[in-house]
């Protein structure tokens, strides 16, 4: 059946529309990965891990508090899909203290890791690893002190968001597989 | 807040660029020669990249978020201009180099309009009751279609110059020079395409084609189109004076009078400096070949297909443009 003249008239407005729109798009995207890409590409090849030993393991926070001769900082906002205790309770004294806590979800998965290493040097006295591909980097606040959250991908593509600052003498780094909205929100309850 | 206004400035050239591209496409793809209908897609990609963000203010916090940035949207201008220190730079060299160039291209245009001929001077109108008798028969001729309202003014000055002035209160000028050179017929013509101008009012036009290039910032895009904007304009009004006169080849002929009178003016005072020079030369290679094609329309005019639904293709691109930049943040 030959197409009517009103259903040609319909296609010839409709298709280079949809063919325009379409060519866009792809435009859009390719320039939107460029970035990505180029950095891969040019980017110096990333720090070495992180020196902490991790070698002290706690069965508490109190304990780990005893040990270490510190003041653990806990956030008061504790979201219901994490699980409180957590599930890891690392330590180490040399050459700064420092511990890190590691909360799991109720399905199992490792969710949010909060790393407190008491140091009152501007700078971390060790690199801490940041999530495998950080697609941004954005100055926020938390509690009036400047931070920087980093948006990423971590092994697996799984989403990496992470929050590094310091208060009171102590560099703070939070790491979560949730949105940076909701790591904001936890970092704000952390008063060290 | 700098940062803030980075951005704008950044979303305000990829738009021009993103709603040129699609709103000249288009047109081209199918078919349309209706220099009216041209006009009004032009008339798009100049007003779309300022009032977008409007548009999408109520959805600013979603489109801002994180999740949107890196999973929904076709482009995030925060990957190019983002702390990534080599990027940043070679997006924001880019964003300016585009610019300067366009800057220069204007300063060497009104540096040339310096260089030229007389200068800048204020244009004296004569009293009416000075209208050179040629120039009364022809309004006599065109009274018919004079609008109340519109005024013409004969200009006490020798070289040829025709123009319609006012926001309000629309005024054609036509000078004595003009007068003379032209003949009756072609008079009437030149008389016929400004009114049709003030019967537009295309001054009001022209400020509102200025507030849109401030508000993109003086994008390369939103100067190209205002250009080609003139362009049409001039053209539909030379559609509106031959139909009116019934005589399309005067209006060429006087328009191939006032060519010719107008390249004989004194040659460009002083020394000009060679990039004045090189953009006077550019300039004027731009005006001969504006008039060899308003000549050409006038003495061969194009048959126009009508194309079917016009206003629904203009619609369709314009929501085309605007949905795609509201995935561009």
């Amino acid at each position: 059946m030959r197409p009517t003249s009103f259903a040609r008239d319909v296609a010839g407005v409709l298709g280079p529309l949809i063919l325009v729109t379409a060519a866009t798009m792809m435009v859009l995207r390719l320039l939107n990965a460029l970035p990505a890409y180029w950095v891969s590409q040019t980017s110096p090849p990333p720090p070495a891990p992180m020196a902490l030993a991790d070698r002290l393991e706690y069965l508490s926070i109190e304990v780990a508090q005893a040990d270490l001769g510190i003041v653990i900082a806990t956030p008061s906002y504790f979201p219901s899909y994490l699980e409180w205790p957590p599930a890891s309770i690392r330590g180490q004294r040399e050459p700064v203290r420092v511990v890190s806590m590691l909360f799991t979800s109720a399905d199992g998965l490792q969710a949010l890791q909060i790393r407190e290493l008491f140091w009152s040097g501007e700078e971390l006295p060790f690199p801490v690893p940041e999530p495998a591909d950080v697609v941004e980097r954005r100055q926020v606040d938390v509690n009036g002190t400047p931070a920087t959250l980093l948006l990423g991908k971590g092994q697996s593509d799984t989403r990496v968001n992470q929050l590094r600052w310091q208060a009171n003498g102590i560099h703070l780094v939070a790491t979560t597989i949730y949105p940076p909205e909701e790591l904001l929100r936890i970092a704000s309850s952390i008063h060290p | 807040m700098l940062a803030g206004i980075q951005e704008y400035f950044a979303l305000a050239l990829v738009y021009s660029l993103l709603a040129g591209a699609i709103l000249e496409t288009l047109p081209r793809l199918w078919m349309v020669r209706d220099p009216r209908l041209l006009f009004h897609f032009r008339l798009g990609i100049m007003a779309i990249p300022p009032v977008a963000p409007l548009l999408f203010a109520p959805f600013g916090a979603q489109r801002a978020s994180a999740p949107f940035r890196q999973q929904i949207a076709l482009l995030n201008l925060q990957n190019w201009l983002g702390p990534e220190p080599s990027l940043s730079h070679v997006g924001w060299v880019t964003l300016i180099a585009v610019m300067a160039i366009t800057t220069l291209l204007l300063i060497g245009l009104g540096l040339a309009a310096l260089f030229r001929g007389p200068g800048a001077r204020a244009f004296v109108p004569a009293a009416s009751r000075q209208l050179p008798n040629s120039l009364q028969t022809a309004l006599c001729a065109r009274s018919e279609r004079v609008k109340p309202g519109v005024d013409v003014l004969a200009l006490d000055d020798p070289e040829p110059i025709a123009f319609t002035s006012g926001f309000r209160r629309q005024t054609v000028l036509l000078s004595a020079g003009l007068c003379d050179i032209l003949d009756q017929e072609e008079l009437q013509a030149v008389l016929a395409h400004e009114i049709a101008h003030a019967r537009r009012r295309d001054n009001r036009l022209s400020w509102l084609l200025f507030g849109l290039r401030l508000l993109s910032f003086y994008s390369p895009v939103a100067l190209l189109v205002s250009h080609q904007m003139g362009h049409d304009v001039e053209r539909l009004c030379d559609a509106d004076a031959a139909s009116s006169t019934g005589n399309p080849l005067a209006l060429a002929s006087a328009l191939i009078k006032v060519y010719r009178a107008s390249r004989k003016r004194a040659a460009p005072r002083g020394q000009p400096a060679r990039f004045a020079w090189s953009a006077l030369a550019l300039e004027q290679r731009a005006k001969r070949t504006l008039v060899e094609d308003r000549v050409e329309r006038l003495v061969h005019p194009e048959r126009l297909e009508p194309v079917r639904w016009p206003t629904w293709r203009l619609a369709l691109a314009s929501a085309a443009v605007l949905a795609l930049t509201y995935f561009v943040v």
